[in-house]
């Protein structure tokens, strides 16, 4: 497990830093898609079969059509003056800082006990987990659920009115 | 755990169906509607805009039959008693003098009725779930859908550029905000473990029992918990439209086709008050963090900064968005000032915001349906000769905003000044009232305004008719009369006999207080 932990942290981390640094957008798209199966990875590791096979079903399948689309439509072939604007380089730099410091402070305080839910690995193991995230979608879950059907449902009606020509 | 009451003899499904019927209706009824657009005969706009409003007649029935309820619905995300009964009542009277407006808007613009009406009713149902939502995933969903239902309504005039561009403004911004809202939810998730507001109500008050922290957690939940809230009042405060986050408001309300604009001004706001108020209620009160000194930063800079811009500006509904902004400012000091009377003089401020600010948005929309007066300010020189009794009407609007006495602003504003006085906030009242006396200035400039002569010679009519005295008279909406009638009544009311008013805010602001 531990040996697979660092062969999916180097895929990520050697595919994110590849997205940043490619000049062309749609190889940069590609290398996102590794960096969401690198992800999907962890999930697996940590027993999140279900969020796995969620993360690349919609991530790197339906999200990542979307900005290959986008791309192709734009034809954008080539960004020419990568890393030149200081303005880009000093704010990524802040938010990566950011970022940074926020992992380092989980790390920190990971060793604390903290406020657990009555599922633990061995219950998660022993039920599934799709049983599980299933079974709270049609229980506790169950009128959010039924509000994100038809907040989907009205963002079909404004794409509708958006995207028509003419009344 | 707190105590839930259970209603016995009622099994789950039936309880928890029962705590949403008034959405439930509204949601249908917005079908219902949509289904018009199918069949060619019906989809003529007089259909989609009796049969919403039969929907909201319908919703309101059923808000007044459960009114003495006190019900926890599925598996306590959902909250329907006194205090959602108060709001649910103000956002169906929103809903309702929007579709009023709109009648005539739609007739002369030609835009596609069923598709719009509909998107009100779900933008409406969106309000209430988020008011009577009781879990973190609910808020975050509602806020969500609400949202969007106002997205596609500001860009909802085709081929105009400011709508569109307003659109997109106010649906870029917000999802930054959203975001952030998330973000904030997913931190207090990790702090606490629990989504439901009451459960984290329990959870802060059994830290804040064991004193040093040292319980559960240690000095890591306070850090998360901080952030946690922090990011999630940005988000709110989003659609509070309080000052640092309120860039959207004047874009977005000028773009917007304007019963929409007093959708947002009145029912969007409304919403995120009511929620910011029992989120504030529950969780902020804790005072991890001074959240009341970041709270009295953003009332006093939205109040000073909605006023000054309001000076400046020279069209009508650009004033009024900034004046919202100033407005968000007077009612949060409401919020601030805390207790029961702080957040009684909250829920009366904002029914009190909504009646006048409908009213306002009404005679708007008349001087705009008539094309005789464009939404510069300036055009109104006169009109209060020509058409009086609209005139005094939005004087009385006007009065009531800069709080003149014998307005529900008046009292509003009393009410929640004198609430933070009680609880020490002198430099803000004061800060407040210097505001508010600033601010009648310019309220008081457009009456000055109407009822000046027309010293401007040849002002032609906009409309090719020639006399343009005939024309309001005739084609004046019975809706928008309707709506201006009613804005009057309930305003003077509320100034007068606001006793009824407070009795009624009281009963919902001590539901909220027992929990």
């Amino acid at each position: 497990m531990e040996a697979l932990f660092y062969v999916f942290s180097f895929i990520a981390i050697f595919s994110a830093l590849m997205v940043v640094t490619m000049r062309n957008p749609l190889t940069s798209a590609l290398y996102l898609v590794l960096c969401f199966f690198a992800l999907a990875g962890f999930y697996v590791i940590l027993d999140m079969q279900f969020l796995a096979a969620m993360q690349i079903l919609v991530y790197a399948g339906a999200i990542m059509v979307l900005v290959v689309l986008v791309i192709m439509l734009l034809n954008i072939s080539r960004i020419k003056n990568i890393g030149s604007d200081l303005h880009q380089k000093i704010i990524g730099g802040l938010i990566s800082l950011i970022l940074f410091a926020e992992v380092v402070l989980y790390i920190i305080n990971g060793a604390q006990k903290k406020p657990t839910g009555i599922f633990t690995r061995a219950l998660i193991k022993k039920i599934g987990n799709t049983q599980i995230i299933g079974e709270f979608l049609f229980t506790e879950y169950m009128l959010p659920f039924e509000i994100a059907s038809i907040l989907l449902f009205v963002a079909i009606i404004g794409a509708y009115l958006f995207a028509k020509k003419k009344y | 755990m707190h105590n839930m009451p259970l209603i016995y003899g009622m099994n789950f499904l039936e309880k928890s169906m029962l705590s949403i019927i008034p959405e439930t209706v509204i949601i249908i009824f917005a079908f219902m509607v949509l289904f018009l657009a199918f069949f060619e005969k019906l989809a003529k706009r007089k259909n989609s805009y009796y049969l919403s409003l039969i929907g909201i007649g319908f919703s309101i029935l059923y808000v007044l039959m459960l009114s003495d309820r006190n019900i926890y619905g599925f598996y306590g995300s959902v909250v329907f008693n006194g205090f959602e009964v108060f709001l649910f009542i103000a956002i169906l009277f929103s809903g309702m003098f929007t579709v009023l407006m709109s009648k005539d808007y739609m007739e002369n613009s030609g835009m596609p009725a069923p598709e719009y009406y509909s998107l009100i009713l779900f933008g409406l149902s969106a309000m209430m779930f988020l008011v009577s939502s009781n879990n973190l995933i609910m808020v975050f969903l509602s806020i969500e859908f609400m949202s969007i239902c106002a997205y596609i309504l500001t860009g909802y005039i085709k081929g105009d550029t400011r709508s569109t561009e307003a659109a997109l403004k106010y649906f870029i911004l917000g999802a930054f905000a959203s975001a952030f809202l998330l973000f904030g939810a997913v931190f207090i998730y990790a702090a606490t473990g629990h989504l439901n507001l009451y459960a984290i109500h329990s959870f802060l008050e059994n830290i804040s029992y064991a004193g040093s922290n040292k319980a559960v957690g240690g000095i890591g939940i306070k850090i998360y918990i901080s952030a946690g809230l922090v990011m999630f009042l940005v988000g709110l405060a989003f659609k509070m439209s309080l000052f640092p986050f309120h860039s959207w408001t004047p874009d977005a309300y000028d773009g917007a086709p304007t019963p929409i604009t007093n959708f947002m001004a009145t029912g969007i706001k409304l919403a995120a008050f009511a929620i910011f108020l029992r989120i504030y209620s529950l969780i902020y009160n804790f005072n991890i963090m001074n959240f009341n000194d970041i709270l009295w930063l953003l009332a006093v800079f939205s109040m000073t900064f909605g006023n000054i811009a309001a000076l400046l500006s020279s069209n009508i509904k650009r004033l009024l968005a900034y004046s919202s902004i100033a407005q968000a400012g007077y009612i949060l000091i409401g919020i601030i000032g805390g207790g029961f009377y702080g957040y009684s003089g909250t829920l009366f401020y904002l029914l009190a915001y909504i009646f006048m600010t409908a009213g306002a948005f009404a005679v708007v929309v008349i001087f705009e349906n008539s094309d005789i007066i464009s939404l510069d300010i300036k055009r109104y020189a006169g009109i209060g000769y020509k058409y009086p009794f609209i005139a005094a009407a939005m004087s009385f609007f006007l009065l009531s905003f800069a709080g003149i006495p014998l307005t529900s602003g008046f009292m509003g504003k009393f009410y929640v000044f004198s609430s933070a006085v009680k609880s020490g906030y002198n430099w803000l009242v004061l800060i407040a009232l210097l505001n508010s006396a600033f601010a009648a200035f310019y309220y008081i400039k457009i009456i000055v305004k109407m009822y000046m002569p027309d010293k401007e010679p040849a002002s032609p009519p906009l409309n090719s008719s020639g006399d343009n005295l005939g024309i309001i008279s005739g084609a004046i909406d019975d809706g928008l009369m309707l709506t201006i009638i009613i804005c009057l009544i309930l305003t003077l009311l509320m100034g007068v006999f606001p006793q009824i008013f407070i009795n009624f805010a009281n009963n919902s602001a001590d539901l909220l207080w027992r929990i």
